[in-house]
């Protein structure tokens, strides 16, 4: 039949990434014995050990290395637009990860892309029922493929090799204790009557504010069972959980500005959502926040202070620090057009090196389950290559001390500590768990807004900006009709949304609107002056590098005042609608 | 509720639009698709969880100008981003809630009145800067106000006596080394289409898609992937096949799947051979259908093979050519190509395409095209797409036909009387693809499962692998000699710029004189290693493996 165009699709494509990588694998408890009764199990250990017995070729090596990693899925969805649900689905997916090495830990077949198949490969649907030879059958015909794949790439390799020698001597595989460690399995159902409850609490707070155009409410729930199984002798399951509602909306100013933000609520169990009164009364407040944006003044520019506050302040260290850590090792490429899509975070060559000021220390901690009573999505007990998560400083006294690491060992850090993911690819980057910034001379809210002042002063400026929320860029896309972007696509930081001036001579607030970031660069990092006393935790999603994919991660931080940021205006406008929304067109 | 909702808002948009001092608004329809899902599958002799769901999805079509020169004209030069917008999906409530139905259609309508405006003034100044249209027919063409309701019973989700079915055919499948792969699903679509427009139109019709699929997976010791597929559709679970049917139809796949893979690759071939009914169902869909379907013969950018031989013969005067979406089944298959309305409104209709070999018509959505100046309810579309015209079942009818063994008879003739060894039997056809477009070449390419080579010195039959039929639509119709009597149905879903939509061809099989067939892209890997894990613990599989 004749061949159809590609679709575009107003889906957010985060929510469906998110959808394969929510839960949070903390230790539940380890099983009371070993699983012996677990067919999958059973079906990856098996021909685990056929395939390293039989599989290879004449004139060619077996494999050394071979680990089966199976993902288990179930996931609930239900999705509101306006007052009415659009979606109510369950699903369970299953999928096959394969990681065989051939050649030796010192020179193998990965941490080398010939093409574009070696990067972005996911991962294979598996039969999902507990069928032994089911399972074993469709193990043995992607194992194979997957032998093939490895014997050709590791050829490439080496030719590439030659014709571009490297005296970089870094080995491809580091050694691993192996991990055993086993979970109970888990039902993944999810009260339909709890979940109905949350997305009508929260389209009914939609509802009360008449300047939201639109708006959508989004449930997920996922309970992940993963599998893990390697020829070192690793054996994991684990099970973990994962909720998020996220409530998104859009507004328009009088000169057509589009405004669009989105709350998201992410926890690793159901019961730790907010409470209907306060889901209630936190999307209102928080839409009512943007529709005062929509009517705030415009400003064409500005070039000074900035105190980045409450998720805004997140969203500040999860773009210029978390995202920046990534690919510390950069993989061979052979085609020239793929190196782009593999360049390092800036952070990622910047160990030893001041990237902060002295008087902050950041940790990363994946063993820490909750703050100050709040549970966090970063948690992990063992990470996507079966190495056992360990807490660690990233950064002692604004000094970059090491990386977040996968089994593939970079110039500056070479041993492994269990910060492997695997989003939606069969390559593992690394990212962070729970990112705990601490700062030795924290100041009140009221001494950091004078602080600013301060600055304005200093700088003969008549107001400084306190950023309180940066813009979602998925809901942006979610929303706007114009295909072009809000802002630089390259930007570390997207615009910020919630903004408002605080005025040098007497400290009063006005909202301000239609700026974007201008040249962002971590040298912001270091700009950072003064930090809060208000540490907050935020369950987010974070950019896990050439992936293009995101991670959920916990990011506890105060308050950041930074020096100097420059900002400009945007110039996107919509036309504003021709008819009222029928929701608001007559009195209420 | 949701009709009456969408007449409301449809009425508030052209108060406001419709009287517009910039462009104003001449049409609006509001197309809502209801879509109850379900899917049972099973892979490699396991299950996989069953899937439900039930989505809507919102189409709102604007137009601006007027009817002789509107929005939707063709940008002539334009990328193909002007002339084919990428597709948009909305989804609708499928709570039957007034505030937040009509919220989401005021919400759409916004964006695409928007849209249109930029649009027409794309096309005014296009018009003004190319050179005089040779076809000056109107963009849109009047319609007379539909009412109509029907109300689609939902599909019962009871699988207590498939399941067994699917699961014996499943097991089946892997007691065979050289089945690499193989599976089994059962999949249910319930649809109902909810139609309003500023004509007056008040629609809601539907139907009902039920398919079982089987198919087998392996591979040659050359490395070509060779499958084996068998579908079957209904409108109702009664129609679907029996236990007996699908398990004769595995040991037939499977058959056919260890002869394919012993089978010799065939060398490229100019000669006379059979389609066999069902693929010469697909061959007339892939290289006739699509080349009368009514927008190409009026976009600048396409072959336009047929628009000038309206009266001329096109195909052999035995042959005529309809479509037909009203006929809901044909001897034991329901149609997937049957529905009430197309996605405009209009009533579906008999199109005469072909009458004893004469060309006679085009099928026709709203967009007419010079001397068709109406629609024949062949306006279809996959939500999210803007509408051109679809076929629906197209039927291929031929007044000479013979038995299925003198028309092997006479294949064998014709071979000896071209001097050739040998014909080929096309049993069945995956699919394939035509080029309709003048950037490329306007040839066709069909994608065969299985062939046999039939050898005119009565050696046994002889199946064959490895090769793709290929051509140019007004050489290949003219090479058909006689027909067959043994008319059977191919049901499947279309793409084309409009999306994916169900459609059936029915079709003897032909004769032709000389068909063309080159060599297949294969696959250049060695078959599996190790053997399946059943085999190489004893299990219970049989046959050699590759």
């Amino acid at each position: 039949m004749r061949a159809v165009r590609q679709s575009g699709h107003m889906a957010d494509p985060r929510r469906a990434a998110a959808a394969l990588l929510l839960c949070v694998r903390v230790c539940a408890g380890a099983g009371s014995d070993a699983a012996p009764d677990d067919s999958v199990f059973g079906a990856m250990e098996d021909e685990l050990h056929r395939s390293l017995e039989g599989l290879s070729m004449v004139d060619l090596d077996p494999p050394y290395f071979l680990s089966y990693e199976v993902r288990e899925h179930a996931t609930t969805v239900a999705d509101a637009r306006y007052d009415a649900m659009v979606r109510s689905t369950s699903r369970t997916t299953r999928t096959l990860g394969i990681d065989l090495r051939v050649g030796d830990p010192s020179l193998d077949n990965t941490n080398f892309y010939a093409d574009w198949s070696d990067a972005w490969g996911r991962p294979a649907d598996l039969v999902e029922e507990d069928d032994y030879w089911a399972l074993r059958h469709e193990i043995w015909y992607r194992t194979d493929k997957a032998y093939k794949a490895a014997v050709e790439r590791l050829a490439k390799k080496k030719a590439y090799l030659q014709s571009h020698p490297s005296d970089e001597a870094l080995v491809d595989l580091s050694p691993v204790e192996p991990c055993v460690h086993i979970e109970d399995r888990q039902s993944s159902a999810v009260d339909q009557g709890v979940i109905h409850a949350l997305l009508n609490t929260a389209v009914e707070a939609c509802h009360e504010v008449p300047a939201l155009q639109d708006w959508d409410v989004g449930f997920l729930g996922d309970t992940e069972t993963r599998w893990f199984v390697s020829s070192e002798g690793s054996r994991v399951r684990t099970v973990g959980h994962g909720y998020a509602l996220t409530v998104s909306g859009t507004t328009q100013a009088h000169d057509g500005q589009r405004l669009c933000a989105q709350r998201r609520y992410m926890v690793p169990t159901l019961n730790a959502m907010p409470t209907k009164e306060d889901l209630a009364h936190d999307v209102r407040r928080f839409f009512e926040e943007l529709s005062a944006m929509a009517g705030a003044d415009l400003l064409d520019e500005y070039a000074g202070p900035v105190l980045f506050t409450e998720y805004a302040a997140a969203q500040f260290m999860a773009g210029l620090f978390a995202e920046q850590l990534t690919l510390p090792r950069t993989p061979l490429v052979a085609t020239e057009w793929m190196r782009e899509y593999f360049q390092p975070g800036k952070l990622a060559g910047r160990v030893n090196r001041r990237v902060l000021p002295r008087f902050v220390t950041i940790l990363d901690d994946p063993g820490r389950t909750t703050w100050r009573g709040m549970p966090l999505m970063g948690s992990r007990f063992v990470d996507d290559q079966g190495v056992r998560c360990r807490p660690f400083a990233l950064v002692m006294h604004g000094r970059l001390v090491t990386l977040p690491i996968t089994r593939s060992p970079s110039r500056k850090v070479s041993e492994p500590n269990g910060r492997a993911i695997k989003v939606q690819a069969e390559a593992a980057v690394p990212g962070i768990s729970n990112l705990i910034v601490r700062a030795d001379n924290r100041l009140s809210r009221e001494r950091l807004i004078k602080e600013l002042r301060r600055l304005c002063v200093e700088y003969e400026l008549e107001f400084g900006l306190l950023v309180s929320q940066l813009e979602d860029p998925s809901v942006g896309a979610r929303y706007r009709w114009t295909e072009a972007r809000n802002g630089d696509d390259a930007s570390l930081l997207p615009p910020p949304l919630m903004v408002y001036k605080v005025f040098a001579d007497d400290g009063r607030m006005e909202p301000v609107r239609g700026l974007v970031f201008e040249d962002v660069t971590i040298r912001s990092l270091r700009d950072i002056v003064a930090c809060g006393k208000d540490e907050r935790a935020y369950n987010m999603f974070v950019n896990a590098g050439f992936t293009d994919m995101s991670y959920p991660a916990s990011i506890i931080t105060p308050s950041v005042l930074v020096e100097e940021m420059e900002l400009k205006s945007s110039p996107i406008r919509e036309p504003l609608p021709k008819v009222r929304n029928p929701l608001f067109a007559s009195p209420r | 509720m949701l009709l009456d909702a969408m007449e409301a808002e449809l009425a508030r948009a052209m108060e406001t639009m419709g009287s517009s001092t910039d462009v104003p608004l001449y049409y609006m329809q509001y197309t809502v698709t209801d879509e109850s899902r379900f899917e049972l599958s099973a892979a490699d002799g396991g299950f996989n969880a069953p899937e439900s769901s039930r989505l809507r999805y919102l189409d709102v079509d604007i137009r601006v100008g007027s009817m002789s020169l509107d929005n939707t004209h063709e940008i002539r030069g334009g990328g193909s981003s002007d002339n084919y917008p990428p597709r948009r999906v909305v989804q609708f409530p499928i709570q039957d809630e007034p505030g937040s139905a009509r919220a989401t259609l005021w919400a759409e309508t916004e964006y695409q009145y928007h849209k249109a405006v930029d649009r027409y003034s794309k096309v005014v100044t296009n018009r003004q800067i190319k050179v005089e249209e040779a076809d000056k027919s109107a963009d849109f063409s009047p319609m007379p106000p539909h009412q109509y309701a029907e109300v689609v019973v939902p599909t019962r989700r009871d699988t207590s006596l498939i399941r067994p079915i699917m699961r014996r055919a499943a097991k089946y499948f892997t007691e065979h080394s050289f089945v690499l792969n193989s599976g089994v699903s059962f999949t249910i679509l319930d649809k109902t289409t909810y139609l309003v427009s500023s004509e007056g139109h008040r629609l809601q019709f539907g139907n009902r898609y039920l398919r079982m699929d089987l198919t087998v997976v392996g591979m040659a010791n050359d490395g070509m992937e060779l499958s084996r597929h068998e579908g079957f559709s209904a409108a109702v679970p009664e129609h679907l096949p029996d236990e007996t049917t699908v398990m004769k139809t595995a040991e037939r796949l499977v058959k056919e799947l260890r002869l394919l893979i012993d089978a010799p690759e065939v060398e490229p071939y100019l000669g006379p051979a059979i389609l066999r009914s069902r693929a010469s169902g697909v061959f007339f869909h892939e290289i006739f259908g699509h080349r009368v379907e009514g927008h190409r013969q009026k976009r600048t950018d396409e072959g336009q093979t047929f628009t000038k031989k309206i009266g001329e013969s096109i195909l052999p005067p035995f042959i005529s050519v309809y479509d037909d979406p009203t006929v809901f089944r044909h001897g034991k298959h329901d149609l997937r190509g049957y529905y009430a309305f197309d996605d405009e409104g209009t009533p579906a209709q008999r199109v005469t395409i072909v009458e004893r070999g004469v060309l006679k018509g085009f099928l026709m959505s709203r967009s007419p095209i010079d001397g068709f100046p109406l629609s024949n309810g062949h306006g279809r579309r996959q939500y999210g797409y803007d509408v051109v015209s679809r076929q629906g079942n197209l039927i291929v009818e031929s007044s000479e036909t013979v038995p299925w063994e003198e028309l092997r008879r006479r294949l064998i003739a014709e071979c000896e009387r071209q001097g050739k060894p040998y014909g080929l039997v096309f049993e069945d056809i995956g699919g394939g693809f035509t080029t309709t477009a003048r950037r490329g070449p306007q040839a066709f390419k069909v994608l065969p499962l299985l062939v046999t080579r039939v050898y005119t010195d009565g050696r046994p039959d002889e199946i064959v692998r490895g090769v793709d039929i290929v051509g140019t639509p007004l050489t290949s119709f003219n090479k058909i000699i006689c027909t067959g009597d043994d008319y059977d149905v191919f049901n499947g879903t279309c793409g084309a710029e409009s999306g994916m939509v169900p459609a059936s061809c029915i079709s003897p099989s032909i004769l032709v004189s000389e068909i063309e067939v080159e060599k297949r892209q294969k696959a250049q890997e060695k078959p599996p290693i190790l053997p399946p894990p059943r085999c190489d613990a004893g299990g219970a599989a049989v046959g050699t493996h590759g």
